[in-house]
């Protein structure tokens, strides 16, 4: 990816008060941004014929945990938007980070995209499916790896198996497990 | 009377009934395509309302080869991985192989010999055109012609059988590490490989002649699913299927990775022959002249590949530092990216995203199906090129 | 009494020949087609594998009968038997020989056509009683495309049937001769685009490729028969291959000469019902089953080269094409008849000449195969006894 740190500089100085961070050294520059802001900046950097990210590489979501004295605690999560622009010579990352206080607030905190590529509808759907995270606004949201009456979020770092499934037992049967075959 | 009970719980709230809920007209008949049909290309259902022929809404149903290679990726360490990535897109094995690995080099500051980086270009090209060997053949299978998908799985045997040589595998090829790849290839291997290069351009003249240029295949495929420039982007289409529409970018142009920058070859793109720019005979058109450009590859890399190491050194805990990195490789199917990122402590990965072509190939159905009557679906779905594991990982 | 009994035999005799006959046309198709595609078809079971039908009929009746829960019993049973039921019928009428024919109809053709015609009922009846959305899909399809192709064929029919006088198979084929130019297929111009108009036709008629959406493995499983297993579906794979038999014999017969040869051998044989007139004429059988194999070959070859054509592509070639081809055909047949006698020497003109264009493009063919076959680097082998 041909990243280009002079885009994230602009990016700063165009949404000074959206753009929290700025890591411009690493394998990945990106731009921490905050959430209520995710539509506004990415329709700018779709539009503006200085950004011009037409085509959207991939977004992803990962589950921030912490092991605090030996007790594991969900800190958050954090949401990686990866673009590219139309002559595909330049590319930029955005970073959304969404805080978890674990009574499911959430919900709600980050704007779908989908209105601006086509094919933003699928990644988040599969973010929804897999890790939880609700997009607002969104046209369309609903399991899309899982089937949809499977319960809980299984990327997610604390996810734990539900012992059966529409009375099918997901684990290991206890018969099998006495004769030492599993 | 059990199994229906399950199904009628199973079908709360599903696609099906979300196409139902919608009031239905008195000649719409809601249908379902698969999960076992002979031409959706692995377990993809697509849940169909039809009016006589035509298709008035598609909404596609994944999920059925839902592995949880991510979540599996977390568990394991770096080097141990390396298999699954042969099972994410099974008919291009060697490509997922290097974008992996290549995305732990890039993160990990790890060099990689000289003469891995030709082995593994000279593979992933071999594996290229097997891929492409396997796309053209059944969008002929699906259009009712069954020969030219016989002769495809023929030609295959013959690069599968200079790939058993070089990696001992003839699908799941297992071949690259981190930091180089795990077998040589040696030079009897390489004037084989010449040798079947020499057979491969007649061989892709006559296939052309058989199907491509057939009347009936052309009326067929002409202006059927015409995805405009514009429309590719934001589809995030990527691979022939982008180029197919009209954009010139290639990954191992634009974004050159292992020796790409130093070999010779053209970028083709989709120029409308027959049709307009970006319907499903440019999509067949794009995957046979990409088998002509990745024999010019391939012909360039095995006279120039030098001698030396194939596998650099590289610790057996592998424990890269805190960071993160967005990797992509040009795979027969599209862009593949892998989304590493690293805790700095563990050797395992703490999160691994992999990006796949097929996945946003798949956004398109839902708004171009529409429309079309069903054969025309099929055929569209065919020339689109996805196979089910890359969707559902 | 004695000639109910006679008639029975003769109907299960009869009806062993045409399952053997359209039996080992599967294993002929088979073979073909692994040629075809560098590989053997089946070679194992007889010699060079041309018992391999008995092998699968035998293999079938084994197998299960499943019905599945949800459908119409009694349609689900009797739609192959009504399939089956129109093409059994349809080889009665045609003659191998000058002597050797089971009914001498003096509708004879038009027997033919109206029988095959009971396939339509059959096949929708099969796709709507298995309860299956896509076998319903495919059983209608089916009755659109074989009764929009009924037209064209008919008027090819028709325009031969002017052209030889009557609708008795024997007739017509004595109002060809045995040289190629004496046939009706180069008999004028408008007989040979007949032969075209019927020769297509006939394929969708089949349900073959390029016209067997009906049975579009790739779309729709299997069509019409998805629901059918072991001795059912053996009939409608069956009433396929009879079909494919019943065409080669009726285009022999109609288009090119039937049992016509240069030289007679007559034996004398009396098989009641097989041998008229106390005597069979082997020669003329010998060429008229040649005859439809060559046929029977072309059909197979043209099914394992094409894609098949999208139903409204399929009704366009019906109704755009072949209709107002065959009607202005018929229409040019009769002032052609009006004007042209056929034993003037304009009409001798027009057949020898024809038939040399004809014997031109069947070398160019030739050539055409040879020169595929030298150009190409592949490796061919092109024994077919392998």
């Amino acid at each position: 990816m041909r990243y280009d740190t002079s885009l994230l500089e602009k990016l700063k100085s165009e949404f000074p008060d959206d753009v929290l961070n700025m890591e411009a050294t690493g394998p990945m520059p990106h731009a921490l941004i905050k959430a209520a802001s995710l539509k506004r900046i990415v329709g700018h950097i779709r539009d503006d014929k200085g950004f011009n990210m037409k085509y959207l590489n991939c977004i992803t979501a990962v589950h921030v945990t912490d092991e605090h004295e030996g007790k594991f605690r969900s800190l958050g999560f954090n949401l990686i938007y990866n673009f590219t622009d139309a002559d595909f010579s330049r590319s930029i990352s955005l970073k959304v980070y969404i805080e978890d206080h674990g009574d499911g607030s959430i919900n709600n905190v980050v704007p779908s995209i989908d209105i601006y590529y086509k094919s933003a509808n699928w990644f988040e759907r599969e973010i929804y499916d897999l890790m939880g995270i609700f997009f607002h606004y969104s046209k369309d949201l609903s399991r899309i790896l899982l089937p949809p009456d499977w319960v809980g979020h299984p990327l997610r770092k604390d996810y734990s198996e539900q012992p059966s499934y529409n009375d099918m037992p997901t684990g290991r049967s206890d018969e099998l497990q006495s004769l030492r075959l599993v | 009377m059990a199994l229906i009970e399950f199904d009628k719980k199973l079908h709360k709230g599903t696609v099906q009934n979300r196409i139902e809920l919608v009031r239905i007209s008195n000649e719409e008949m809601v249908i379902n395509m698969g999960p076992h049909h002979p031409s959706t290309h692995g377990v993809i259902r697509i849940v169909l309302r039809v009016d006589g022929e035509f298709i008035s809404q598609a909404r596609p149903d994944i999920g059925y080869l839902h592995r949880g290679i991510e979540k599996i990726a977390e568990g394991m360490s770096y080097h141990s991985f390396m298999p699954y990535t042969d099972r994410i897109d099974y008919l291009a094995a060697v490509n997922c192989n290097i974008g992996y690995a290549q995305a732990v080099e890039d993160l990990g500051q790890i060099e990689v010999p000289e003469r891995a980086r030709y082995c593994r270009v000279i593979t992933a090209e071999l594996n290229r055109i097997l891929s492409h060997f396997m796309a053209i053949g059944p969008i002929a299978t699906d259009l009712g012609a069954y020969t030219p998908f016989i002769y495809v799985v023929r030609e295959r045997e013959f690069i599968y059988k200079m790939m058993e040589a070089i990696t001992g595998a003839r699908l799941t090829y297992n071949y690259a590490r981190i930091g180089g790849v795990s077998r040589d290839i040696t030079d009897e291997i390489l004037r084989d490989i010449e040798k079947y290069l020499d057979h491969l351009i007649p061989f892709m003249d006559e296939y052309h002649r058989l199907i491509g240029a057939n009347k009936i295949f052309i009326e067929r495929l002409v202006n059927l699913g015409v995805i405009s420039k514009s429309e590719a982007m934001s589809h995030s289409l990527s691979g022939p299927n982008l180029r197919a529409s009209g954009i010139k970018h290639d990954i191992r142009k634009d974004d050159p990775y292992l020796v790409y920058d130093r070999l010779n070859f053209d970028v083709p793109v989709g120029t409308g022959a027959e049709g307009t720019i970006g319907d499903s005979y440019d999509r067949y058109l794009q995957r046979i002249k990409e088998i002509l450009e990745s024999e010019k590859i391939l012909r360039q890399a095995i006279s120039s590949i030098p001698s030396g190491e194939t596998l650099g050194k590289v610790p057996k805990r592998l424990v890269l530092p805190k960071g993160e990195i967005y990797s992509h490789t040009e795979a027969p199917r599209g862009e593949l990216g892998y989304y590493i990122e690293s805790d700095g402590k563990s050797d395992r990965p703490y999160r691994l995203k992999i990006r796949t072509g097929s996945f946003s190939s798949m956004t398109t159905l839902a708004v171009k199906i529409p429309g079309m009557m069903i054969a025309d679906a099929v055929a569209f779905f065919a020339s689109l090129d996805v196979v089910a594991p890359e969707i559902d990982r | 009494m004695w000639d109910l009994l006679y008639t029975i035999t003769f109907a299960i005799v009869y009806f062993f020949v045409i399952s053997i006959s359209a039996g080992f046309t599967t294993v002929f198709e088979r073979r073909i087609a692994g040629r075809i595609q560098s590989r053997i078809g089946p070679n194992r079971v007889g010699p060079q594998g041309s018992i391999q039908w008995l092998a699968d009929g035998l293999k079938a009746i084994q197998k299960e009968d499943i019905i599945p829960d949800s459908v119409n019993p009694l349609l689900f049973k009797a739609a192959p038997y009504l399939v089956f039921m129109g093409m059994f019928g349809a080889l009665v009428p045609i003659p191998l020989g000058q002597f050797t024919y089971m009914a001498d109809l003096n509708v004879g053709i038009f027997y033919v056509i109206a029988s095959t015609s009971f396939v339509v009922i059959g096949i929708v009846m099969g796709g709507w009683s298995s309860n299956n959305k896509w076998s319903l899909v495919g059983g209608i399809r089916s009755a659109a495309q074989l009764i929009s192709f009924e037209i064209p064929i008919s008027i090819s029919i028709f325009i031969v049937v002017l052209s030889a006088g009557s609708l008795n198979f024997q007739e017509i084929i004595k109002a060809q001769g045995a040289n190629p130019w004496d046939w009706f297929l180069f008999r004028n111009p408008f007989t040979f685009i007949a032969f075209i108009v019927y020769f297509i036709g006939s394929l969708a008629e089949a349900n073959r490729v390029p016209f067997d959406i009906p049975e579009a493995e790739s779309e729709l499983v299997a069509g019409y028969n998805t629901e059918y297993s072991g001795m059912r579906f053996l009939f409608f794979f069956f009433e396929e291959f009879a079909n494919i038999v019943v065409i080669g014999a009726i285009i022999t017969a109609l288009f090119l000469g039937g049992w016509n040869f240069w030289w007679r051998l007559e034996v004398p044989l009396d098989l009641p019902g097989l041998s008229h007139d106390g005597r069979v004429e082997i020669l003329g059988i010998l060429w008229y089953i040649i005859k439809t194999i060559v046929l029977v070959f072309f059909i197979i070859q043209i099914r394992w080269t094409l894609p098949r054509l999208r139903v409204d592509q399929l009704m366009n070639v019906s109704w755009k094409y072949l209709t107002p081809i065959g009607l202005l055909s018929a229409l040019g047949l009769i002032i052609w008849m009006y004007f042209v006698p056929d034993d003037s020497f304009l009409s001798q003109v027009t057949r020898i000449s024809m038939a040399s264009i004809g014997v031109i493009i069947a070398l160019y063919f030739f050539y055409r195969v040879y020169y595929n076959l030298k150009y190409t680097k592949a490796k061919i082998n092109v024994n077919p006894f392998m």
